[in-house]
């Protein structure tokens, strides 16, 4: 099992998605907006998946994930942008920052199991 | 979009509270889900700006409301075209709205804006006539029966006469240039609004294009398809040239706006004087807008030729069948999983699920060129309401340009301003006709457009204010 990290702006989704994941086995860290996302990241290097929202205040869901990937000792194995937002031009730079998979809002609990699992033993 | 202004609502009671930017793609369908039995007042209060395609959603949505209804705090702003949509009824009454208030002393100084109850508004237009004063003498911007419409309280009305007595005794005439005056700057704020935020929208579907444009191009270049021009490139292009005139349009009808806001007060204070009003005042104020008309330079982007390019974009997408079997054609190649891990990667498909699978991931590229069609579909709508707000402005500038030739005849007493009515009366039965304009002149002149009829009967002199 592994230590997730959510960050999205959305009380009740960052509970839901936490009560998911956390019934799943997994370890799971929560943040409201890209600066405490950030905050976490370098608090606990050693998370591994990081799935965030893209529309947030202060910090987009992209800008936080570039600024997780320049922080030194952070690698998460995996990104994922869980999001409302479908424009192929975001999703562009979303594969530029290395999102390994794009979940559009609302998500299906099972589906977005069996792909963190699929990307976690990979 | 800021994360601020995304139109969202919260629910406080039986109070239902909407935040937020009302935008054309406003998801209004959450009210539904905030919508409790005894949940009976809209408070608007939140709103950040409302464009017209938002309103006309809002609209739609209040219209098929099956309770009563309460709206109460609407911005200025929002008020500013919501109420030329006739769409309040008995079931939803506008209790409260904001209002725009000025120093009558200084028409150019600072407008100020206050909330005001509907039942307050009524009760001064009964001691205090078309023009409302409240704050100390602050004037409210508009004559009554345009801040609380006659159809919104049909039976609680009672129409308000002047208190200047060149206007009460010549009701008719200074209730045309009120309302005129009103009509044209109202009409140019709603014209820039369909043009402006249809350019915003417009930047988005743009990008949108491009993007998938450039994908199916990539792909094509990736399978060895034959090549074809860059749709992706002529995108660029045309829109390119299409925003930078409507972003000049939109730098140099700033100083028009406020001279349109200008000549509205003016006319209003002139009327509002108890002392002796000169009648050239009246003129002077329309004689403001009217030339300021003149002077604009009016956008004449080639709405067509961009929509074009636009329906070239929606082909491509269309062409599903076309790529689907080049590309299956291509599943026979023995370099297909990198071909495939490019491919899509060109479509930016992100979903580890479907990694590796030829028959998913071809499906996920076809969801996408979906999408895009749809895509192109927004665009031509957007498209469309830009050749309206045009439209608009073109008629605005004709409408004006009468009132400009008109002017030196009337103050030299060769005519009067029935006659100058009259021609625009004969204008508005000659034009071909947007629904924004329907609203705008149902709105102002009422009596004109009660019935049908009275559209066909062009020079009847009668009929108007």
């Amino acid at each position: 099992m592994a230590k997730i990290l959510i960050v999205d702006d959305s009380d009740m989704l960052r509970e839901k998605l936490a009560e998911i994941l956390s019934q799943a086995g997994h370890e799971v860290l929560v943040g409201a907006d890209g600066k405490q996302g950030i905050a976490l990241a370098k608090a606990h290097p050693e998370v591994e998946l990081v799935i965030a929202d893209f529309n947030m205040p202060e910090m987009d869901g992209l800008a936080m994930l570039r600024g997780i990937q320049e922080l030194p000792g952070v690698s998460p194995k995996a990104t994922f942008m869980l999001t409302t937002e479908t424009s192929p031009a975001l999703k562009e730079l979303g594969s530029q920052c290395g999102v390994r998979a794009w979940i559009v809002k609302p998500f299906v609990p099972s589906s977005l199991l069996a792909v963190i699992k699929k990307v976690l033993s990979g | 979009m800021s994360v601020d202004l995304r139109f969202h609502i919260q629910r406080l009671g039986s109070r239902v509270r909407l935040f937020g930017a009302l935008s054309g793609a406003a998801n209004v369908a959450l009210l539904d889900e905030m919508k409790r039995d005894d949940a009976n007042v809209f408070d608007l209060s939140g709103l950040a700006s409302a464009s017209w395609a938002g309103l006309q959603r809002l609209h739609a949505y209040l219209a098929a409301y099956d309770r009563p209804l309460e709206l109460v705090g609407i911005p200025s702003a929002v008020y500013r075209f919501f109420r030329l949509l006739p769409i309040v009824n008995g079931n939803v009454v506008i209790l409260e709205i904001e209002v725009e208030t000025f120093d009558p002393s200084d028409p150019q100084g600072t407008v100020k804006r206050t909330m005001v109850r509907m039942e307050e508004l009524q009760r001064l237009a009964v001691e205090q006539g078309p023009i409302l004063s409240i704050d100390g003498g602050r004037q409210i911007l508009g004559i009554v029966e345009h801040i609380v419409p006659l159809y919104f309280h049909p039976e609680g009305m009672i129409p308000p006469l002047f208190r200047n007595p060149w206007c009460l005794a010549n009701n008719v005439e200074a209730t045309f240039w009120l309302s005129i005056c009103q009509y044209f700057e109202c009409t140019l704020g709603l014209a820039v609004d369909l043009v402006e935020t249809s350019r915003q929208a417009l930047r988005f579907s743009e990008r949108t294009l491009y993007t998938y444009a450039r994908s199916i191009e990539a792909c094509a270049d990736l399978i060895g398809a034959t090549p074809r021009a860059s749709i992706a490139d002529a995108l660029q292009s045309v829109f390119a040239r299409f925003d930078a005139e409507l972003a000049g349009f939109r730098a140099d009808v700033d100083a028009t706006t406020q001279t349109a806001g200008t000549a509205l007060r003016t006319v209003q204070i002139a009327c509002w004087e108890i002392e002796a009003l000169n009648p050239g005042a009246l003129l002077d104020a329309a004689a403001l807008i009217a030339n300021a008309a003149a002077m604009i330079r009016l956008p004449t982007t080639d709405v067509p030729g961009v929509a074009r390019v636009v329906e070239q974009a929606r082909r491509a997408a269309t062409r599903t069948d076309e790529l689907v079997g080049a590309l299956q054609a291509v599943a026979l190649d023995a370099r297909v999983p990198e071909l495939l891990v490019k491919i899509r990667a060109a479509f930016f498909i992100m979903d580890p699920m479907s990694e590796g699978d030829w028959g998913r991931s071809v499906a996920a590229i076809a969801a996408e060129l979906q999408s895009m069609d749809e895509s192109a579909s927004t665009a031509l709508s957007h498209l469309e309401t830009v050749m309206r707000g045009q439209a608009l402005l073109a008629g605005w500038r004709e409408d004006l340009g009468l009132v400009q030739a008109a002017l030196p005849e009337i103050r030299a007493g060769r005519s009067n301003w029935r006659e100058l009515w009259s021609g625009i009366i004969h204008q508005w039965a000659h034009r071909e006709v947007c629904d924004e304009e329907c609203h705008l002149r149902g709105f102002h002149f009422p009596e004109l457009f009660a019935v049908p009829e009275a559209k066909q009967d062009t020079d009847d002199e009668s009929s108007a204010a």
